[in-house]
Protein backbone atom coordinates (compact mmCIF):
# COMPACT_ATOMS: atom_id res chain seq x y z
CA UNK A 1 0.00 0.00 0.00
CA UNK A 2 1.52 2.90 -0.90
CA UNK A 3 1.71 6.40 1.35
CA UNK A 4 -1.58 8.86 1.35
CA UNK A 5 -0.57 12.02 1.73
CA UNK A 6 -3.98 12.38 3.19
CA UNK A 7 -2.84 10.47 6.14
CA UNK A 8 -0.22 12.59 7.49
CA UNK A 9 -0.78 15.53 10.24
CA UNK A 10 1.39 18.04 8.93
CA UNK A 11 3.79 20.14 12.09
CA UNK A 12 5.92 22.73 11.68
CA UNK A 13 9.62 21.62 13.05
CA UNK A 14 9.02 23.04 16.55
CA UNK A 15 6.50 20.32 17.21
CA UNK A 16 8.53 17.34 15.61
CA UNK A 17 11.20 19.11 17.56
CA UNK A 18 9.01 18.77 21.35
CA UNK A 19 8.69 15.06 19.98
CA UNK A 20 12.46 14.49 20.13
CA UNK A 21 12.78 14.22 16.47
CA UNK A 22 15.35 16.73 16.10
CA UNK A 23 16.59 16.11 12.83
CA UNK A 24 14.38 13.50 11.06
CA UNK A 25 13.86 14.38 7.35
CA UNK A 26 10.62 14.74 5.38
CA UNK A 27 8.05 11.96 5.07
CA UNK A 28 5.36 13.58 3.03
CA UNK A 29 5.95 10.71 0.62
CA UNK A 30 7.60 12.93 -2.07
CA UNK A 31 11.06 11.01 -3.21
CA UNK A 32 13.14 14.31 -2.96
CA UNK A 33 16.35 14.40 -0.97
CA UNK A 34 15.96 13.69 2.57
CA UNK A 35 16.56 17.32 4.77
CA UNK A 36 19.60 16.65 6.96
CA UNK A 37 18.12 18.24 10.02
CA UNK A 38 14.55 19.79 10.64
CA UNK A 39 15.00 23.82 10.18
CA UNK A 40 12.88 26.16 12.03
CA UNK A 41 9.64 26.41 10.30
CA UNK A 42 9.97 24.16 7.97
CA UNK A 43 7.30 21.13 7.38
CA UNK A 44 7.98 17.64 8.53
CA UNK A 45 5.15 15.13 8.52
CA UNK A 46 3.82 12.83 11.54
CA UNK A 47 1.30 10.28 10.73
CA UNK A 48 -1.47 10.41 12.75
CA UNK A 49 -3.39 6.93 13.52
CA UNK A 50 -6.74 8.57 12.02
CA UNK A 51 -8.21 6.61 10.68
CA UNK A 52 -5.76 3.75 10.90
CA UNK A 53 -2.33 2.97 10.69
CA UNK A 54 -1.73 2.10 6.96
CA UNK A 55 0.82 -0.44 6.05
CA UNK A 56 3.85 1.63 4.89
CA UNK A 57 6.46 0.33 2.61
CA UNK A 58 9.39 -0.35 4.93
CA UNK A 59 12.56 -0.52 3.26
CA UNK A 60 15.61 -0.97 5.70
CA UNK A 61 15.03 1.35 8.49
CA UNK A 62 12.17 2.34 11.10
CA UNK A 63 11.71 5.14 13.70
CA UNK A 64 9.10 5.20 15.87
CA UNK A 65 7.71 7.55 18.10
CA UNK A 66 7.90 6.14 21.75
CA UNK A 67 4.20 6.97 23.79
CA UNK A 68 6.59 8.78 26.54
CA UNK A 69 7.75 11.38 23.67
CA UNK A 70 4.41 11.71 22.05
CA UNK A 71 2.63 13.09 25.55
CA UNK A 72 5.14 16.10 25.09
CA UNK A 73 2.69 16.95 22.35
CA UNK A 74 -0.59 16.65 24.40
CA UNK A 75 -1.36 20.53 24.27
CA UNK A 76 -0.84 20.05 20.06
CA UNK A 77 -1.70 16.47 19.09
CA UNK A 78 -2.91 13.66 20.73
CA UNK A 79 -0.66 11.37 22.50
CA UNK A 80 -1.37 8.55 19.85
CA UNK A 81 0.13 10.01 17.51
CA UNK A 82 2.61 7.37 16.63
CA UNK A 83 4.50 6.09 14.48
CA UNK A 84 6.92 8.18 12.38
CA UNK A 85 8.20 5.94 9.86
CA UNK A 86 10.75 6.67 7.99
CA UNK A 87 12.05 4.78 4.57
CA UNK A 88 15.66 4.68 4.28
CA UNK A 89 16.10 7.17 1.55
CA UNK A 90 14.60 9.71 3.54
CA UNK A 91 16.66 9.15 6.59
CA UNK A 92 18.74 12.22 7.37
CA UNK A 93 22.58 11.96 7.57
CA UNK A 94 22.36 12.71 11.50
CA UNK A 95 19.99 11.67 13.92
CA UNK A 96 19.15 12.45 17.43
CA UNK A 97 18.42 9.08 19.60
CA UNK A 98 16.71 10.78 22.83
CA UNK A 99 17.65 9.51 26.21
CA UNK A 100 15.87 11.48 28.16
CA UNK A 101 13.05 14.23 27.53
CA UNK A 102 11.79 16.86 29.71
CA UNK A 103 8.73 19.75 29.37
CA UNK A 104 9.84 22.56 31.78
CA UNK A 105 8.56 25.68 32.89
CA UNK A 106 10.03 29.04 34.56
CA UNK A 107 9.25 29.58 37.33
CA UNK A 108 11.90 32.86 37.95
CA UNK A 109 14.73 33.96 36.74
CA UNK A 110 17.79 35.55 38.17
CA UNK A 111 21.70 36.28 37.35
CA UNK A 112 22.82 32.45 38.51
CA UNK A 113 20.58 30.90 36.42
CA UNK A 114 16.72 30.01 35.38
CA UNK A 115 14.60 28.30 38.07
CA UNK A 116 12.31 25.89 36.71
CA UNK A 117 10.12 23.09 36.68
CA UNK A 118 10.47 19.67 34.87
CA UNK A 119 8.11 17.30 33.83
CA UNK A 120 9.60 14.02 33.01
CA UNK A 121 7.98 13.43 29.44
CA UNK A 122 10.56 10.16 29.08
CA UNK A 123 8.76 8.55 32.57
CA UNK A 124 5.91 10.34 33.15
CA UNK A 125 5.23 8.36 36.10
CA UNK A 126 8.08 9.89 37.84
CA UNK A 127 7.74 13.27 40.26
CA UNK A 128 8.34 16.44 38.56
CA UNK A 129 11.65 18.06 39.39
CA UNK A 130 13.06 21.72 40.30
CA UNK A 131 15.86 22.64 38.50
CA UNK A 132 18.66 26.00 37.66
CA UNK A 133 19.41 25.88 34.09
CA UNK A 134 22.26 27.43 33.74
CA UNK A 135 22.43 30.69 31.42
CA UNK A 136 24.83 29.42 28.58
CA UNK A 137 22.67 26.60 28.19
CA UNK A 138 20.10 28.75 26.66
CA UNK A 139 20.80 29.06 23.13
CA UNK A 140 20.92 32.43 22.64
CA UNK A 141 18.25 32.85 19.99
CA UNK A 142 15.78 31.96 22.52
CA UNK A 143 17.02 34.69 25.24
CA UNK A 144 14.13 37.02 24.81
CA UNK A 145 11.87 33.89 25.27
CA UNK A 146 12.89 33.62 28.64
CA UNK A 147 10.43 34.61 31.34
CA UNK A 148 8.29 33.37 34.40
CA UNK A 149 5.49 31.05 32.64
CA UNK A 150 7.80 30.53 29.15
CA UNK A 151 7.77 26.69 28.18
CA UNK A 152 11.12 25.22 27.23
CA UNK A 153 12.01 21.08 25.89
CA UNK A 154 15.22 19.72 27.26
CA UNK A 155 16.31 16.90 25.58
CA UNK A 156 19.79 14.57 26.28
CA UNK A 157 20.80 12.19 23.83
CA UNK A 158 23.23 10.92 21.39
CA UNK A 159 23.50 12.82 17.98
CA UNK A 160 24.54 10.04 15.37
CA UNK A 161 25.67 10.38 11.64
CA UNK A 162 25.43 7.63 8.89
CA UNK A 163 29.28 7.53 9.05
CA UNK A 164 28.79 6.26 12.41
CA UNK A 165 29.74 9.19 14.64
CA UNK A 166 28.08 9.61 18.01
CA UNK A 167 28.09 12.66 20.02
CA UNK A 168 26.18 13.52 23.50
CA UNK A 169 24.01 16.19 23.13
CA UNK A 170 22.01 18.39 26.02
CA UNK A 171 19.52 20.91 23.93
CA UNK A 172 17.34 23.36 25.58
CA UNK A 173 14.98 24.83 23.39
CA UNK A 174 12.27 27.46 24.44
CA UNK A 175 8.88 27.28 22.87
CA UNK A 176 7.55 29.97 20.65
CA UNK A 177 4.47 30.96 22.80
CA UNK A 178 1.81 31.39 19.92
CA UNK A 179 0.31 35.63 20.57
CA UNK A 180 -2.74 36.15 21.79
CA UNK A 181 -5.03 37.86 18.80
CA UNK A 182 -7.87 40.02 19.00
CA UNK A 183 -10.27 36.79 18.45
CA UNK A 184 -8.98 35.29 20.83
CA UNK A 185 -9.04 37.90 23.88
CA UNK A 186 -12.51 38.94 22.04
CA UNK A 187 -14.00 34.92 22.84
CA UNK A 188 -12.13 34.89 26.24
CA UNK A 189 -14.45 38.15 27.46
CA UNK A 190 -17.45 37.06 25.53
CA UNK A 191 -16.94 34.10 28.52
CA UNK A 192 -15.75 36.28 31.10
CA UNK A 193 -19.37 38.37 30.35
CA UNK A 194 -21.59 35.13 30.67
CA UNK A 195 -19.52 33.77 33.90
CA UNK A 196 -20.87 37.33 35.47
CA UNK A 197 -24.03 36.76 33.79
CA UNK A 198 -24.50 33.42 35.80
CA UNK A 199 -22.23 33.56 38.54
CA UNK A 200 -21.73 37.38 39.53
CA UNK A 201 -23.14 39.65 41.80
CA UNK A 202 -26.57 40.89 40.38
CA UNK A 203 -26.08 44.16 41.95
CA UNK A 204 -22.82 44.74 39.53
CA UNK A 205 -23.32 42.66 36.57
CA UNK A 206 -22.61 44.13 32.83
CA UNK A 207 -25.00 43.43 30.31
CA UNK A 208 -22.89 45.29 27.06
CA UNK A 209 -19.14 46.22 26.73
CA UNK A 210 -15.91 46.28 28.40
CA UNK A 211 -14.92 48.23 30.94
CA UNK B 1 7.43 8.81 63.02
CA UNK B 2 3.72 7.84 62.99
CA UNK B 3 2.56 6.53 66.66
CA UNK B 4 -1.03 5.51 65.60
CA UNK B 5 -2.29 4.03 62.25
CA UNK B 6 -3.92 6.69 60.29
CA UNK B 7 -6.87 4.65 59.72
CA UNK B 8 -7.86 5.28 63.22
CA UNK B 9 -11.18 7.78 63.35
CA UNK B 10 -11.10 10.55 65.57
CA UNK B 11 -13.98 10.52 68.44
CA UNK B 12 -17.44 12.27 68.28
CA UNK B 13 -15.92 15.61 70.15
CA UNK B 14 -12.54 15.45 68.98
CA UNK B 15 -11.01 18.15 67.22
CA UNK B 16 -8.74 17.21 64.04
CA UNK B 17 -6.90 19.24 61.71
CA UNK B 18 -4.92 17.65 59.23
CA UNK B 19 -2.53 19.18 57.19
CA UNK B 20 -0.94 17.29 54.10
CA UNK B 21 1.99 19.14 52.42
CA UNK B 22 3.77 17.40 49.43
CA UNK B 23 6.41 20.33 49.38
CA UNK B 24 4.53 22.02 46.75
CA UNK B 25 1.11 22.16 47.46
CA UNK B 26 -1.42 21.67 50.59
CA UNK B 27 -4.76 20.66 51.89
CA UNK B 28 -6.24 19.92 55.80
CA UNK B 29 -8.90 18.29 56.62
CA UNK B 30 -10.86 19.30 59.63
CA UNK B 31 -12.81 17.17 61.97
CA UNK B 32 -15.52 19.60 63.21
CA UNK B 33 -17.23 16.96 65.66
CA UNK B 34 -19.86 14.26 65.46
CA UNK B 35 -18.62 12.84 62.34
CA UNK B 36 -18.79 16.33 60.32
CA UNK B 37 -15.62 17.56 58.12
CA UNK B 38 -14.39 20.09 56.28
CA UNK B 39 -11.95 20.22 53.62
CA UNK B 40 -9.60 23.66 53.30
CA UNK B 41 -7.93 23.04 49.69
CA UNK B 42 -6.99 20.70 47.93
CA UNK B 43 -3.79 18.98 46.37
CA UNK B 44 -3.08 15.51 44.42
CA UNK B 45 -1.30 12.67 45.92
CA UNK B 46 1.04 11.93 43.31
CA UNK B 47 1.09 7.74 44.55
CA UNK B 48 -2.67 7.52 44.12
CA UNK B 49 -3.71 10.64 41.76
CA UNK B 50 -6.07 11.34 43.94
CA UNK B 51 -6.54 14.62 45.69
CA UNK B 52 -5.16 13.67 49.43
CA UNK B 53 -8.10 14.98 51.58
CA UNK B 54 -10.54 12.08 49.64
CA UNK B 55 -7.81 9.58 49.70
CA UNK B 56 -7.83 10.39 53.45
CA UNK B 57 -11.51 10.27 54.78
CA UNK B 58 -11.78 6.78 52.85
CA UNK B 59 -8.74 5.53 54.60
CA UNK B 60 -10.83 6.22 57.52
CA UNK B 61 -13.98 4.57 56.50
CA UNK B 62 -15.71 8.26 56.14
CA UNK B 63 -17.91 8.36 52.66
CA UNK B 64 -17.09 12.41 51.95
CA UNK B 65 -20.49 12.73 49.96
CA UNK B 66 -22.05 12.27 53.37
CA UNK B 67 -19.47 13.68 55.83
CA UNK B 68 -17.82 16.51 54.36
CA UNK B 69 -20.14 19.69 55.26
CA UNK B 70 -17.80 22.65 54.33
CA UNK B 71 -15.25 23.00 51.61
CA UNK B 72 -13.52 26.23 51.12
CA UNK B 73 -10.85 27.02 48.40
CA UNK B 74 -8.58 29.84 49.77
CA UNK B 75 -7.50 31.20 46.69
CA UNK B 76 -6.71 30.28 43.11
CA UNK B 77 -3.03 29.56 42.98
CA UNK B 78 -2.47 26.06 41.74
CA UNK B 79 -0.70 24.52 44.74
CA UNK B 80 -3.84 25.26 46.67
CA UNK B 81 -6.47 23.87 44.13
CA UNK B 82 -4.98 20.85 42.34
CA UNK B 83 -7.97 18.01 42.17
CA UNK B 84 -10.35 20.79 43.53
CA UNK B 85 -13.12 20.21 41.20
CA UNK B 86 -12.76 15.81 42.18
CA UNK B 87 -13.52 16.82 45.33
CA UNK B 88 -15.97 19.06 44.78
CA UNK B 89 -17.71 16.83 42.49
CA UNK B 90 -17.79 14.21 45.48
CA UNK B 91 -18.17 16.22 48.64
CA UNK B 92 -22.03 16.49 47.17
CA UNK B 93 -23.31 18.07 50.69
CA UNK B 94 -20.79 20.55 51.34
CA UNK B 95 -21.27 24.10 51.00
CA UNK B 96 -18.52 25.31 48.25
CA UNK B 97 -16.76 29.03 49.19
CA UNK B 98 -13.80 30.55 47.60
CA UNK B 99 -12.94 34.14 48.10
CA UNK B 100 -15.06 36.78 47.75
CA UNK B 101 -12.49 38.27 45.50
CA UNK B 102 -13.24 35.54 43.02
CA UNK B 103 -16.67 37.25 42.59
CA UNK B 104 -15.28 39.68 39.96
CA UNK B 105 -16.05 40.73 36.26
CA UNK B 106 -11.79 40.92 36.44
CA UNK B 107 -11.67 37.06 38.46
CA UNK B 108 -14.02 36.23 35.15
CA UNK B 109 -12.02 37.86 32.88
CA UNK B 110 -9.62 35.68 33.96
CA UNK B 111 -11.54 32.08 33.54
CA UNK B 112 -11.57 33.73 30.01
CA UNK B 113 -8.11 33.93 29.34
CA UNK B 114 -6.89 31.04 31.74
CA UNK B 115 -8.71 28.78 29.50
CA UNK B 116 -6.96 29.89 26.33
CA UNK B 117 -3.76 30.54 27.74
CA UNK B 118 -0.95 27.72 28.10
CA UNK B 119 -1.29 26.99 31.62
CA UNK B 120 -2.02 22.90 31.81
CA UNK B 121 -2.25 23.15 35.49
CA UNK B 122 -3.24 25.98 36.30
CA UNK B 123 -5.75 26.66 39.33
CA UNK B 124 -8.55 28.98 36.58
CA UNK B 125 -8.84 25.16 35.29
CA UNK B 126 -10.13 23.93 38.43
CA UNK B 127 -12.07 26.57 39.80
CA UNK B 128 -13.85 26.60 35.99
CA UNK B 129 -14.55 23.12 36.15
CA UNK B 130 -16.40 23.73 39.23
CA UNK B 131 -18.35 26.36 38.35
CA UNK B 132 -19.25 23.96 35.15
CA UNK B 133 -20.48 21.35 37.92
CA UNK B 134 -22.41 24.08 39.84
CA UNK B 135 -23.96 25.19 36.42
CA UNK B 136 -24.65 21.19 35.72
CA UNK B 137 -26.75 21.10 38.94
CA UNK B 138 -28.78 24.33 39.19
CA UNK B 139 -32.35 23.56 38.15
CA UNK B 140 -33.80 24.70 34.69
CA UNK B 141 -34.28 28.30 34.81
CA UNK B 142 -32.47 28.63 38.06
CA UNK B 143 -29.56 31.45 37.99
CA UNK B 144 -26.39 28.84 38.73
CA UNK B 145 -25.62 31.37 41.09
CA UNK B 146 -28.03 30.81 43.74
CA UNK B 147 -26.48 27.35 43.99
CA UNK B 148 -23.27 28.27 44.14
CA UNK B 149 -20.55 29.34 44.97
CA UNK B 150 -20.28 30.63 48.57
CA UNK B 151 -18.08 33.71 49.15
CA UNK B 152 -15.84 34.72 52.18
CA UNK B 153 -15.72 37.88 53.48
CA UNK B 154 -13.67 38.51 56.69
CA UNK B 155 -15.47 38.19 59.37
CA UNK B 156 -17.76 36.05 58.33
CA UNK B 157 -19.53 32.80 59.97
CA UNK B 158 -18.81 30.09 57.14
CA UNK B 159 -20.28 27.64 58.94
CA UNK B 160 -21.93 26.63 63.19
CA UNK B 161 -23.06 23.27 64.29
CA UNK B 162 -26.64 23.05 65.00
CA UNK B 163 -27.41 24.94 68.56
CA UNK B 164 -28.75 21.02 69.51
CA UNK B 165 -24.67 19.70 69.22
CA UNK B 166 -23.55 19.21 72.38
CA UNK B 167 -20.11 21.18 71.82
CA UNK B 168 -20.64 24.36 70.05
CA UNK B 169 -18.09 24.19 66.71
CA UNK B 170 -18.15 27.54 64.42
CA UNK B 171 -15.56 28.18 61.17
CA UNK B 172 -15.98 31.86 60.16
CA UNK B 173 -13.43 33.59 57.30
CA UNK B 174 -10.78 36.34 58.75
CA UNK B 175 -9.93 37.19 55.16
CA UNK B 176 -10.52 39.16 52.71
CA UNK B 177 -10.89 42.32 53.88
CA UNK B 178 -13.06 45.14 51.72
CA UNK B 179 -9.43 46.90 50.67
CA UNK B 180 -8.10 43.34 49.87
CA UNK B 181 -10.58 42.60 47.57
CA UNK B 182 -9.94 46.04 45.75
CA UNK B 183 -5.95 44.54 45.46
CA UNK B 184 -7.16 41.34 44.40
CA UNK B 185 -9.06 43.14 41.30
CA UNK B 186 -5.54 44.84 40.23
CA UNK B 187 -4.10 42.01 40.15
CA UNK B 188 -6.35 39.99 38.26
CA UNK B 189 -6.34 43.22 35.69
CA UNK B 190 -2.54 43.07 35.71
CA UNK B 191 -3.23 39.09 34.74
CA UNK B 192 -5.10 40.21 31.47
CA UNK B 193 -2.74 39.47 28.38
CA UNK B 194 -2.62 42.80 25.36
CA UNK B 195 -3.43 41.92 22.10
CA UNK B 196 0.03 40.09 20.34
CA UNK B 197 1.47 39.14 23.98
CA UNK B 198 2.87 35.42 24.02
CA UNK B 199 0.17 33.03 25.70
CA UNK B 200 2.44 32.15 28.58
CA UNK B 201 0.81 30.02 31.77
CA UNK B 202 -0.54 32.53 34.01
CA UNK B 203 1.77 33.58 37.39
CA UNK B 204 0.35 34.95 40.49
CA UNK B 205 1.27 38.19 41.56
CA UNK B 206 3.02 38.85 45.22
CA UNK B 207 2.04 39.35 47.75
CA UNK B 208 -0.86 37.58 48.26
CA UNK B 209 -3.75 39.70 49.93
CA UNK B 210 -7.06 37.82 49.80
CA UNK B 211 -6.44 34.34 50.34
CA UNK B 212 -9.28 33.10 52.73
CA UNK B 213 -7.84 32.95 56.72
CA UNK B 214 -10.22 30.53 58.50
CA UNK B 215 -10.94 30.54 62.45
CA UNK B 216 -12.03 27.05 63.45
CA UNK B 217 -13.41 27.28 67.14
CA UNK B 218 -14.44 23.71 69.33
CA UNK B 219 -15.66 23.88 72.39
CA UNK B 220 -12.37 24.82 74.21
CA UNK B 221 -10.00 24.62 71.37
CA UNK B 222 -9.27 26.77 67.95
CA UNK B 223 -7.24 26.97 64.96
CA UNK B 224 -6.48 29.50 62.89
CA UNK B 225 -5.53 28.56 59.42
CA UNK B 226 -3.39 30.74 57.64
CA UNK B 227 -3.35 29.91 54.25
CA UNK B 228 -1.11 31.70 52.02
CA UNK B 229 -2.14 35.23 53.54
CA UNK B 230 1.14 37.67 53.18
CA UNK B 231 1.63 41.04 54.38
CA UNK B 232 1.88 43.98 52.10
CA UNK B 233 2.50 47.61 52.53
CA UNK B 234 -1.78 48.33 53.20
CA UNK B 235 -2.93 48.15 56.06
CA UNK B 236 -6.38 47.63 54.80
CA UNK B 237 -5.10 44.12 53.39
CA UNK B 238 -3.62 41.21 54.37
CA UNK B 239 -2.55 40.39 58.37
CA UNK B 240 -2.89 43.78 58.97
CA UNK B 241 -6.57 43.85 58.28
CA UNK B 242 -6.97 40.52 60.59
CA UNK B 243 -4.31 41.46 63.26
CA UNK B 244 -6.33 45.58 62.95
CA UNK B 245 -9.75 44.20 63.19
CA UNK B 246 -12.40 44.25 65.85
CA UNK B 247 -14.88 42.12 64.47
CA UNK B 248 -13.32 39.09 64.56
CA UNK B 249 -13.57 36.03 66.59
CA UNK B 250 -11.78 36.61 69.84
CA UNK B 251 -10.34 33.24 70.36
CA UNK B 252 -7.09 32.60 70.58
CA UNK B 253 -5.88 29.51 68.65
CA UNK B 254 -3.78 26.97 69.79
CA UNK B 255 -3.15 25.09 66.82
CA UNK B 256 -1.56 27.30 63.49
CA UNK B 257 -1.21 26.58 59.55
CA UNK B 258 1.78 28.76 59.48
CA UNK B 259 0.64 31.39 56.47
CA UNK B 260 2.48 31.31 53.09
CA UNK B 261 4.94 28.25 54.20
CA UNK B 262 6.23 30.49 56.50
CA UNK B 263 7.91 33.14 54.64
CA UNK B 264 8.43 36.63 56.65
CA UNK B 265 6.03 38.39 54.28
CA UNK B 266 3.29 36.62 55.74
CA UNK B 267 4.65 36.99 59.55
CA UNK B 268 3.62 39.86 61.61
CA UNK B 269 4.83 39.39 65.62
CA UNK B 270 1.11 40.76 66.28
CA UNK B 271 0.09 37.18 64.79
CA UNK B 272 1.77 35.54 67.66
CA UNK B 273 0.63 38.21 70.26
CA UNK B 274 -2.96 39.02 69.56
CA UNK B 275 -4.27 35.77 67.45
CA UNK B 276 -2.52 32.44 68.98
CA UNK B 277 -1.54 31.42 72.42
CA UNK B 278 1.41 30.95 73.88
CA UNK B 279 1.13 27.12 73.51
CA UNK B 280 0.49 27.09 69.60
CA UNK B 281 1.38 24.55 67.94
CA UNK B 282 2.70 25.24 64.44
CA UNK B 283 2.47 23.48 61.26
CA UNK B 284 4.38 24.54 57.92
CA UNK B 285 3.56 23.28 54.73
CA UNK B 286 7.31 23.86 52.06
CA UNK B 287 6.83 25.29 48.64
CA UNK B 288 10.29 24.11 47.09
CA UNK B 289 9.64 26.39 44.14
CA UNK B 290 11.19 29.34 45.97
CA UNK B 291 11.97 27.40 48.07
CA UNK B 292 10.54 28.19 51.11
CA UNK B 293 10.41 28.45 54.00
CA UNK B 294 14.14 29.62 54.65
CA UNK B 295 16.06 28.48 57.66
CA UNK B 296 16.10 32.05 59.44
CA UNK B 297 11.77 31.43 58.80
CA UNK B 298 12.29 28.05 60.49
CA UNK B 299 14.11 29.60 64.03
CA UNK B 300 11.32 32.77 63.83
CA UNK B 301 8.85 30.07 63.78
CA UNK B 302 10.36 28.24 66.66
CA UNK B 303 11.17 30.70 68.59
CA UNK B 304 7.78 31.77 68.58
CA UNK B 305 5.58 28.37 69.18
CA UNK B 306 5.55 25.68 71.67
CA UNK B 307 5.91 22.64 68.92
CA UNK B 308 6.53 23.06 65.33
CA UNK B 309 6.20 20.78 62.43
CA UNK B 310 6.91 20.65 58.66
CA UNK B 311 4.72 18.44 56.42
CA UNK B 312 8.04 17.90 54.44
CA UNK B 313 11.78 18.81 54.12
CA UNK B 314 12.21 22.03 52.41
CA UNK B 315 14.40 20.53 50.15
CA UNK B 316 13.25 17.84 47.68
CA UNK B 317 14.59 13.94 47.79
CA UNK B 318 17.52 13.56 45.16
CA UNK B 319 15.58 12.62 41.32
CA UNK B 320 15.45 9.17 40.44
CA UNK B 321 18.93 7.98 39.08
CA UNK B 322 18.36 7.88 35.19
CA UNK B 323 21.36 6.24 32.91
CA UNK B 324 25.07 7.26 33.39
CA UNK B 325 25.38 9.69 30.37
CA UNK B 326 21.82 11.05 31.03
CA UNK B 327 23.07 12.16 34.71
CA UNK B 328 26.66 13.16 33.38
CA UNK B 329 24.61 15.42 30.55
CA UNK B 330 22.27 16.83 32.84
CA UNK B 331 24.67 17.83 35.22
CA UNK B 332 26.47 20.21 32.93
CA UNK B 333 23.25 21.77 31.83
CA UNK B 334 21.36 22.07 35.48
CA UNK B 335 22.39 22.29 39.04
CA UNK B 336 20.10 21.81 42.24
CA UNK B 337 17.91 18.94 40.39
CA UNK B 338 15.30 18.03 43.59
CA UNK B 339 12.16 16.23 43.66
CA UNK B 340 9.30 19.00 44.05
CA UNK B 341 6.45 16.75 44.85
CA UNK B 342 7.32 13.61 47.06
CA UNK B 343 7.52 12.31 49.50
CA UNK B 344 4.04 13.37 51.02
CA UNK B 345 3.78 14.57 54.45
CA UNK B 346 0.71 14.76 56.97
CA UNK B 347 0.62 16.35 60.26
CA UNK B 348 -2.51 14.85 62.21
CA UNK B 349 -3.47 16.92 65.32
CA UNK B 350 -6.02 15.87 67.65
CA UNK B 351 -7.89 17.56 71.21
CA UNK B 352 -10.77 16.52 72.69
CA UNK B 353 -13.05 19.60 72.42
CA UNK B 354 -13.86 19.60 75.81
CA UNK B 355 -10.27 19.59 77.55
CA UNK B 356 -9.36 23.47 78.39
CA UNK B 357 -5.58 23.74 78.43
CA UNK B 358 -4.76 20.21 76.69
CA UNK B 359 -2.26 20.31 73.94
CA UNK B 360 -3.01 18.46 70.83
CA UNK B 361 -1.64 15.38 69.83
CA UNK B 362 0.72 15.39 67.16
CA UNK B 363 0.72 12.33 64.97
CA UNK B 364 3.50 12.10 62.35
CA UNK B 365 3.11 10.31 58.77
CA UNK B 366 5.37 10.21 55.67
CA UNK B 367 7.76 13.13 55.41
CA UNK B 368 6.45 14.89 57.86
CA UNK B 369 8.81 15.88 61.02
CA UNK B 370 9.16 18.11 64.03
CA UNK B 371 11.16 21.42 63.32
Amino acid sequence: MSMKRKNYQPVQAETALMLGFTNIGDVSGTPTAARTTVEAGAPVFVLRPEPRVPELPLRNREIQATSAVTTAVANDLKPEVVPVVLSREYLPERYFDVRQFWQGTVDSVARDGVKAVLEDVTNPQNSRETAIIQWEDIPEGDADLVAPGAVFYWSIGYESTITGQRNGVSSIRFRRLPAWTRSELEAAHREAQELEQLFGDPTSVATTGRR
Amino acid sequence: MATQPASLRPAADELEVSIFGPGVGECIVVHLGRGEWAIIDSCIDRESRRPVALAYLERLGIVPANAVKLFVVTHWHDDHTGGAAEVFRECVNATFFCSAALRSREFFEVVGIGGRAFEPDSGVKELKTMLGIIKSRAPAGVRPASVGPAYANANQCLWRAPTAAPVPVSVHALSPSPGAIQLALQEFARLIPALNAPKRRLVAQDPNQVAVVLHVEAGQHTALLGSDLETGTDVAAGWHAIVHSTARPQARAGIFKVAHHGSQNADDRRIWSELLTPEVVAVVTPFRRMPLPKPTDLERIKSNARHAFLTAPVRGSAPPQRDAFVERMAKATARDRRLLEKPMGHVQLRVQMTRAGATPTATLFGAAHAI
